[in-house]
Order: structure tokens, then sequence, then C-alpha cells
């Protein structure tokens, strides 16, 4: 008589997860010696993996990864630092120009109705204090994220 | 199930701690994951000083990506997957052979190896065997580390650190069926090969 033993598929399946297995399978194994035999050298490899030992850092590795956070948010804050004083530098000479040459401006406007030149004053000014108060919050979640208590 | 919820409540928590800028949740995602994150970029890096660099530069990307994780999987899932990118990534500028090809297509057991397979039911359950076993995790690591990276990684996840096929794929964006087909491949040379050092040392 011919024997049909199981495929390695379906021994490697009984030595993993027994109770998944085809009834068949499970009938194989009550019989034959040569299959059992080759369920056992898988059972076997498989409780020597929890004999081995799981690699180690020989390195602190969170200390070094916080210590790399830190000196990103060093470069990052000075970065910063030098684009808003940038902006702050801006304001006050726009604020020193206009002044100095007021004159000059108000014969400029001199022409034209209040409702013209408040209307214009009143967009500039709504557009600048979103653009600020958007690039504020975004400053916001950046810091946020780097902030270290 | 509910353990899965219970893991989810703490990512969240965690999640949340780190971005209102409490260092102190991050440094423990570290050491939550570590292990894990350890045990993929020693599988699939063999040169000591990249893996330090490549560890460390993981949870940089951990990091600053922390922001964009929804919560779909588990935050070490997550990590793992972070992980395993940053070592493709390595290998592809490395040029690093990943994969190989398997030397055997057939299933059945050859002859020498029926012998070994002889020899070990012959033993089963005796000194001998014991003894063998005490060996065995020293032949086995050695084994693994003959593998393929990519081979070596799905089977330490699988039958070491014990994560399910579903999240396997989830760690490498392989395909369920191509997870199986590799650890099936993986498990099979495993076997053979320590069989047939069981068979040389049992001589
Ligand atoms: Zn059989």
């Amino acid at each position: 008589m011919i024997v049909e033993h199981l495929t390695e598929k379906e021994i490697q399946q009984y030595a993993i997860d027994r109770p998944g297995c085809e009834i068949s399978t499970v009938e194989h194994l009550e019989t034959c010696e040569y299959c059992n035999a080759r369920v056992a050298s898988y059972q076997l490899m498989f409780t020597a993996f929890s004999e081995l030992s799981a690699p180690v850092n020989e390195f602190d590795l969170s200390s070094m990864v916080m210590s790399r956070i830190k000196q990103k948010k060093k470069s990052f804050l000075p970065d910063d630092l030098f684009v808003y004083s940038l902006v702050l530098v801006a304001l006050v000479f726009t604020g020193v120009v206009l002044y100095s040459f007021r004159y000059v401006f108000l014969q400029l406007f001199r022409n034209l109705s209040y409702t013209v030149v408040y209307s214009a004053a009143a967009t500039i000014f709504t557009i600048l204090l979103l653009q600020l108060i958007e690039n504020y919050k975004k400053y916001q979640r950046k810091t946020d994220a780097l902030d270290i208590v | 199930m509910t353990q899965h919820k219970e893991n989810n409540k703490e990512d969240q928590s965690l999640v949340y701690k780190v971005l209102h800028g409490n260092m102190e949740a991050f440094e423990t995602i570290i050491k939550n994951t570590e292990r894990l994150v350890t045990q993929i970029v020693f599988k699939m890096v063999q040169h000591a000083d990249d893996r330090k660099d490549l560890m460390q530069d993981i949870y940089l990307n951990v990091f600053q990506k922390l922001s964009s994780f929804r919560f779909q999987a588990r935050l070490s899932t997550w990590i793992a997957q972070i992980a395993y990118n940053a070592c493709l990534n390595y290998a592809t500028k490395k040029k690093l052979v990943l994969l190989n090809t398997w030397h055997t297509e057939n299933d059945n057991e050859d002859e020498t190896l029926n012998k070994a397979l002889d020899k070990f039911n012959l033993f089963y359950g005796e000194t001998e065997k014991l003894l063998f076993q005490k060996e065995l995790a020293k032949i086995l690591e050695d084994e693994i580390n003959n593998l393929a990276p990519i081979h070596k990684t799905l089977i330490i996840l699988y039958h070491y650190e014990e994560i399910s096929y579903e999240e396997i794929s989830q760690i490498t964006a392989l395909p369920i069926g191509t997870v199986k087909s590799y650890l099936f491949r993986a498990r099979k040379t495993l076997r053979d090969n320590l069989l047939l050092r069981y068979k040389k040392d049992s001589l």
C-alpha cells in the first residue's frame, strides 16, 4: 500500500496551530510515526526560539535620541528668532518712513475721499492681522512639539 | 480585543502627552518599543555602527511624524513600520540584497534529511535529545543569521516577538500571503539545517 504522507505545509500548520488543522491531518498523525517525527522536529525548533536572547544595544538609545531632539530645538529657535526680529526691524523702518514723510503722504491722499482711504487702510490692516495670527499659530504648534519640560 | 483597546488608550495618552510637550512620555515610547525596533534593525542591518545611527534616525523620524499618527494600528506597529522602512532605505542606499532565491522548490524530504529524521525519531524524548536541546538555541541562532535579512526579520517577529501575520504584513507592507510563504520557506530551511546538524553531531 502506498502511504500518502502529509505535505510540509500541513506538518508546519499542525506544529503551529493544532486546532486549526483539518481532521484528516489529525487522523493521519494518529497512526503515522514518520509524520509525527516531522511535526516533533518543528516543535523542538519552536521551543528553542524561546531560549534565544533578544539583542541589546550597547548604548543608551533613549538619552541619545533625547539629546538630539534638544539639539534640534536649539538650532530651530535662533532661526525663528532671526525671522521675527527681521519682521520687527521692517515694521519699525516702515513706521519711521511713514512718520518722516507724513506731509508727502497727506498731500497724496488729500485728493481722495476719506471713505476710500479708510477702507483701503482697513483692508490692509485686516490682511496683516490675519497673517500674523496664522504665523503665530504655526509657531505655537512647532514649539509645542519641541518644548522640553 | 480588550487588550487591544487598553493598548490603544495607553498609546493615545502617550502621544497626546508628547504632542503637548511632555518629553518623558517620548522616553517611555522609546523604552516600550526599543526591543522591537532593535530586533528589526539587528536582523536587517549587519554593520554595528550603522545600526546606532539608524536607530537614532528612526526615533527622530517617529518624533517628527507623531502628530500624523492616526491610531489605525498600534503605536508599536507604526513605529516598527518606520523602522523597517528605514532599514529598506538603508539597504537600497548600500545596494544590499535583502532576499535570496531558495535553492530548492522540492517540499519533500530528501534522503539525507530522512536519515536525520529517523535518528531524531529514535532519540525523541531521550537524554541525547535533551542534551541537543541545550545546544539547539545556539545552533538556531547561527542558522537564523544565515537566512536573508527579510526572512530573518519575519522569523524573529513571528516566532520570537509573537507578532501576528496581520501585524507583520502591516509592518513590512507585504501581502499576508507573501508573509506566510516567506515564513513557510524560512521555517523549512531552518528545520532542515537543524536536522542536518543534529545528524552530524549525533554520529
Ligand atoms: Zn505520514
